[in-house]
């Protein structure tokens, strides 16, 4: 064993980490579902934070912890992982693992292995073993689902196995606070006392077998989690009864969504729109009142107004991940998405992007094949996401609401729907042009069911919306910001200086000489009119999109705005009427069945969405790949509106 | 169950062979068949992984490699993937296609149910 591998060793190299200078690094590795997370959790409970590791992406969290002899050392939980050996994307978790134990084993910084195997499956994991063991640095097994093994009438020969691996070896249960002690004092030892160079010299399947005791004598051997997954398999991947749970489970899961979290939205809508009127009461009308509530308190409502998705979503995916089902899941529909250029593994973040496609990008990382995770993440912002429903319903109020409902809610399904299709036939064409290769073959682990754990859940869930709130907060804020500016500041050269402020308006004239008109957005708008006007858009509409380049629930205020009307996106009725009033410079109407048609169409392709933009740049680590989704999707959204505008027209509408 | 479906939209090399040594010629045609034409409730060796030496490697890291023992626990409809424990204690699901390109032998227990398909 080379010295640097010793706890009490000066490292040759600077740590990574140079505010913990020679603390020893203790990296739980393991397969995904070894029970590696609920380890993690019940050694540094509420003490993990995201690591700050250079050169290292991928949130790896970490927490320091006090040994019992004193000693502090810090460790991280590292993204699930099969092999050392083959290759693997750098991008996908697999592949961040293995960098990182590579960059921690240069780093010459005092390294630990913790492997974290399930009991249950001692061979699959001393496959691990074998590879990790050959990288020569100090090795300890931590096998876990003892209490699982104790049912079963097991016990694992932790002397046996340490004498064939040479590695220290402790089994716990994560599920009893006890093994956080047991753990403790496991790696308090192997770090202090390194153990001897492994043997290499034995064979996983063999020695697993061998370590499992009791298995001749238990006569009776009642493996209860073995039988009780059996048994529900039957049933959830049933061919008739898996995809009708399948479906009653994913529409329970969208139900959630809106149940719980369109009501946390409102209130926090609620919230902002009243402190921003208190902020106008105390700081008085003006510009900068005006910039304080649309362009900072607008932002900020909008980055928490996605909270509550996020937060329900990680839920409903971390208890879908932590029982079991989600490799269900993508067994069932793998047939189906692979007709698309997709596989099952897919299809979750494609699920999530119909509530938001800011977390469904995050959950990409699921996706082994590097190309097909691109593929998601390229169609994502076309699903028809839950902000694109009230737009929806507010565009169709503004435009339709003179139509019967029953238009409005045909539209609406077609709508819904057109998000969809869009997204697939997106990925069908992407398979085969920008992400067109080959792929990796879905091989998907089936762990066992098991109960999850309330707080292991809770508590990714508390990390998502932080990790939303920072890395895609900030984004929204600065385009809160230019957008603000854009639609309130005069354009260089156009007259009277505007009273500034979209708030300050009333509702009483018809055309009211709304300082919009004068606007670095209006300008843009009246320069766009050629290109817009075969789809029916005029300036206004134009200086609408503009307003909702940043979110499309923008879309409707803004419009609100140019036509003097107060608060619109609350009650779209005069919003509605005034826009039927609307005239153009020929006197006709403005506004056509066919431009509403158009407009919406657009709607459903374009990105209108900053946050996605941002996280896209975020997992792709490119500017290209964002600014790509924006191209096409605007690109196709201006072709989809056109063909909408021609063919209402061809079908006789006006 | 025709092996000849629909062309996969994923697609891999599956010309490149794991493994230079594999000597075809002491496995005789007749007792060999694709992982993909395993019938559920059947027991495989794997004989041949004929697909990259990295897929391979992967896959022989999770239990599937040569000389493991494979058990067909179901097979999803359409053509979709195949469930299967494999005797490192493990259960995954692997895509169709790619179970075409592994070859097993058919335990004993599984030749009646063989047979029968």
């Amino acid at each position: 064993m080379s010295e640097h591998c010793s706890g009490r060793a000066t490292p040759a190299l600077p740590g990574p980490d140079a505010a913990t200078g020679e603390r020893p690094l203790v990296l739980l590795i393991g397969r995904p579902n070894s029970g590696k997370s609920s380890l993690f959790n019940r050694l540094t409970g509420q003490h993990a934070h995201v690591g700050n590791f250079p050169g290292v992406t991928v949130e790896i969290l970490e927490a320091s912890v006090t040994l019992p002899s004193g000693l502090e050392a810090t460790i991280a939980d590292l993204p699930g992982l099969y092999a050392l050996d083959a290759l693997s994307d750098p991008t996908t978790d697999e592949g961040v693992a293995r960098a990182f134990l590579d960059q921690a084993e240069r780093s010459g910084r005092p390294v630990l292995i913790a492997q974290v195997v399930d009991g249950t499956q001692l061979p699959l994991g001393l496959r691990l073993t074998r590879d990790l063991a050959r990288r020569r640095l100090p090795l300890l097994l931590v096998v876990t689902q003892r209490d699982v093994l104790d049912g079963a009438g097991h016990r694992v020969d932790v002397d046996g196995l340490r004498a064939a691996i040479g590695a220290r070896v402790v089994a716990v249960s994560s599920r009893e606070a006890a093994s956080r002690v047991e753990v403790f004092r496991a790696i308090q030892e192997a770090i202090e006392d390194a153990p001897p160079a492994p043997p290499d010299a034995w064979e996983p399947d063999t020695l697993g077998a061998q370590a499992l005791l009791d298995r001749e004598g238990a006569a009776a051997r009642p493996d209860r989690r073995g039988s009780r997954t059996a048994r529900l398999d039957e049933a959830l991947l049933h061919p008739v009864i898996g995809p009708v749970v399948f479906l009653a489970l994913t529409t329970a899961i969208f139900a959630a969504v809106f149940l719980i979290s369109d009501p946390a939205t409102a209130v926090i809508d609620a919230a902002t729109g009243a402190a921003g009127a208190r902020l106008t009461a105390w700081i008085g009308e003006g510009m900068l009142s005006s910039f304080l509530t649309a362009g900072v308190l607008g932002g900020a409502g909008t980055v928490l107004a996605f909270m509550p998705q996020i937060v329900v979503l990680t839920i409903a995916l971390e208890l879908l991940e932590a029982t079991g089902y989600l490799a269900r899941g993508a067994f069932l529909v793998d047939r189906l998405l692979r007709l698309l250029g997709l596989s099952g593994r897919s299809f979750f973040p494609l699920l999530m992007g119909h509530a938001c496609a800011v977390p469904a990008i995050s959950a990409t990382r699921i996706i082994r094949d590097p190309r097909e995770r691109l593929t998601a993440i390229l169609v994502l912002p076309l699903m028809t996401c839950s902000a694109r429903i009230p737009t929806y319903a507010l565009l169709l109020g503004a435009f339709f609401g003179h139509r019967s409902a029953l238009f409005r809610s045909g539209v609406f399904v077609g709508l819904y729907f057109a998000g969809m299709i869009a997204g697939l036939a997106a990925s069908l064409v992407l398979r085969r042009t920008a992400t067109r290769g080959r792929s990796l073959p879905l091989v998907l682990e089936m762990p066992s069911y098991r109960a999850p754990q309330g707080r292991v859940v809770a508590r990714k869930a508390g990390r998502a919306a932080w990790r939303f709130f920072r890395d895609v907060g900030t984004t929204i804020l600065a385009a809160s910001v230019v957008l603000w500016a854009l639609l309130t500041l005069p354009a260089p050269g156009s007259a009277p200086p505007a009273p500034p402020v979209a708030t300050s308006i009333t509702d009483a004239p018809a055309e009211p000489a709304a300082p919009i008109e004068r606007s670095v957005a209006a300008s843009i708008g009246r320069a766009l009119e050629p290109v817009t006007r075969p789809l029916g858009f005029d300036w206004r509409i134009n200086v609408g999109l503009i307003g909702s380049f940043g979110a499309r629930e923008l879309m409707v205020g803004t419009l609100g705005v140019i036509f003097g009307i107060e608060n619109a996106a609350d009650d779209p009725a005069p919003l509605s009427r005034r826009l039927r009033e609307a005239r153009g410079g020929d006197g006709h109407p403005a506004y056509s069945t066919r431009t509403g048609l158009a407009l919406l169409a657009f709607f459903v392709i374009a990105c209108q969405c900053t946050s996605t933009v941002a996280a896209i740049r975020r997992e792709t680590r490119s500017f290209k790949w964002a600014a790509f989704v924006l191209g096409y999707t605007y690109a196709l959204a201006y072709v989809v509106a056109l063909a909408v505008h021609w063919l209402a027209g061809a079908l006789g509408m006006a | 169950m025709t092996v000849s479906a629909s062309a996969p939209l994923l697609d891999w090399d599956l010309a490149r062979p794991a493994r230079a040594e594999a000597a075809p010629s002491q496995i005789t045609r007749a007792e060999t068949t694709s992982l993909a034409q395993l019938q559920p409730g059947t027991v495989g060796a794997v004989v041949d992984v004929a697909l990259d030496a990295d897929l391979a490697g992967w896959l022989e890291a999770i239990g599937i490699g040569r000389g493991d023992r494979v058990e067909v626990l179901r097979r999803a409809a359409f053509g979709g993937p195949i469930h299967l424990r494999t005797h490192t204690g493990g259960e995954f699901a692997v895509d169709r296609a790619l179970a075409r390109c592994i070859r097993v032998e058919a335990s004993a227990a599984g030749e009646e149910k063989k047979g029968a398909a």
